[in-house]
């Protein structure tokens, strides 16, 4: 199971992008049913959405196991005793208890999405204004000379949402230390 | 509510954690499970809540079979040996969380709840700290809120597991008085597992007394005391309070 959830650190993102044209392209697996049901996946939206997540599954899912299991499920079962269903208990104990976890693990995502080149890259098609990405948008101004002071002008964007980003994720340590420590000692 | 258990099996992987468990509990009466660690008390103690689910037999709350009942169904107040008190909601949102999630035809109005939980405050003496968070309580207070909580849902059987087990000695031996004349004023039919065996013949009206997934005797604590049934029961009576290998080991069958 750990091992599954790992695959995407370890598989290049190039090869995930190829494995999702392969699926879900033209020629793929299910290409033939999509474009019978006119549903785009690669070189359309929901492939960079389906891409990304991939890549970025591990982050979420590596914060949040260790947390969940260092915290148990008494106060799940203590819910269910007083009456609460499968998913009022969710929503009201589970999730309150996990939202820093969450959100952390959501922060690292981000910070890995907007960077990603190599998946989004293989499956996008560089559709400019429909489906680019910037560090996509990047490489395209870079590669015509004509557009060298863009492409840096869209680095230094991309840099300094990067920032933020270090800067939210030092916030989030800094404020909810205690309870993303329970975390760290078991990752 | 009476109680009844008939023939209650369970087994993990296949070692027999309940063997065939028989027992008849009394509308109203204060129960103690005792026995040492792996006797199955605690076992028997959630397959009674419907949190263990047990491989055959039966159980009846009054004349409902609740074997197939659901945990939310059986409407019983449990009572962790660690409290598991919601961690981000206060002391009051704690105690009416059982309200709060009723389904909105049964649900009381917000202001009916408010009162109700500070009533429940009141009862278990901790009046004043509504507002305050489980983490700025101190154990037996947190035991209380606990306690507090379960009553709130008026549960059909009290269920304590350790409940005392994780207080220090001199809390421990207040909250034991205390929760003998809480049972005397509401008079909720109580069942609490302990290993200590001091602590069972102190607050029990009967003790049911358990070794190796089998119950040994069920006796009130004069007729345990002076006329054990087995030598097992007899040994595990004779143990001074506290002792090295039976104190603070939270016993999970």
């Amino acid at each position: 199971m750990t091992t599954l959830i790992d695959l995407p650190f370890s598989v290049s993102p190039v090869i995930s992008g190829m494995v999702f044209v392969l699926l879900f392209g033209a020629q793929g697996w299910f290409g033939p049913w999509l474009s019978e049901h006119d549903i785009k996946i690669v070189f359309a939206l929901p492939g960079i959405v389906l891409a990304t997540t991939f890549v970025t599954f591990p982050f979420v899912a590596r914060e949040l196991i260790p947390l969940m299991q260092a915290q148990g499920t008494e106060e799940e079962q203590a819910a269910m005793t007083l009456g609460a269903g499968g998913l009022r208990t969710f929503w009201h104990v589970t999730m309150p208890n996990i939202r820093w976890g969450l959100f952390y693990g959501v922060l690292l995502c981000n910070a890995r999405a907007m960077g990603e080149f190599g998946a989004v890259s293989v499956v996008s098609g560089h559709i400019r204004g429909f489906t680019n990405t910037l560090p996509l948008h990047v490489e395209a101004l870079y590669s015509d000379p004509g557009e060298y002071s863009a492409a840096f002008a869209v680095s230094s964007l991309l840099a300094l949402l990067g920032f933020v980003t270090l800067m939210l994720k030092n916030f989030l340590e800094w404020r909810h230390g205690d309870e993303l420590a329970a975390l760290r000692g078991k990752a | 509510m009476d109680i009844s258990v008939r023939q209650l099996g369970k087994k993990y992987a296949a070692v027999a954690a309940l063997h065939d468990i028989d027992l008849d509990i009394a509308s109203g009466e204060l129960i103690a499970l005792l026995g040492p660690s792996g006797s199955g008390k605690t076992t028997l103690l959630r397959a009674i809540a419907g949190l263990e689910p047990i491989d055959s037999g039966r159980i009846l709350f009054g004349a409902i079979d609740a074997t197939r009942l659901s945990v939310q169904e059986r409407q019983v107040g449990f009572v962790f040996q660690h409290y598991a008190l919601f961690k981000h909601m206060s002391v009051l949102d704690n105690v009416t969380f059982g309200l709060r999630m009723r389904k909105r035809a049964t649900r009381p109005p917000r202001a009916e709840i408010r009162r109700r939980g500070l009533e429940l405050l009141t009862l278990v003496q901790l009046d004043g700290i509504a507002d305050r968070y489980p983490n700025q309580l101190s154990g037996g207070q947190r035991q209380r809120v606990a306690l507090a909580r379960a009553l709130a849902i008026e549960p059909s059987v009290l269920l304590l597991d350790e409940p005392f087990g994780a207080l220090d000695a001199k809390v421990r031996k207040e909250l034991r008085v205390w929760l003998r004349q809480l049972h005397d004023e509401t008079g909720y039919t109580t069942i609490f597992v302990t290993h200590d065996q001091e602590e069972a013949m102190d607050l029990a009206d009967r003790v049911v007394v358990m070794n190796a997934g089998e119950i040994e005797q069920v006796d009130t604590p004069a007729m345990i005391a002076r006329q054990p049934k087995t030598s097992f029961v007899a040994e595990f009576i004779e143990r001074k309070a506290g002792h090295a290998d039976m104190s603070g080991v939270p016993s999970r069958a």
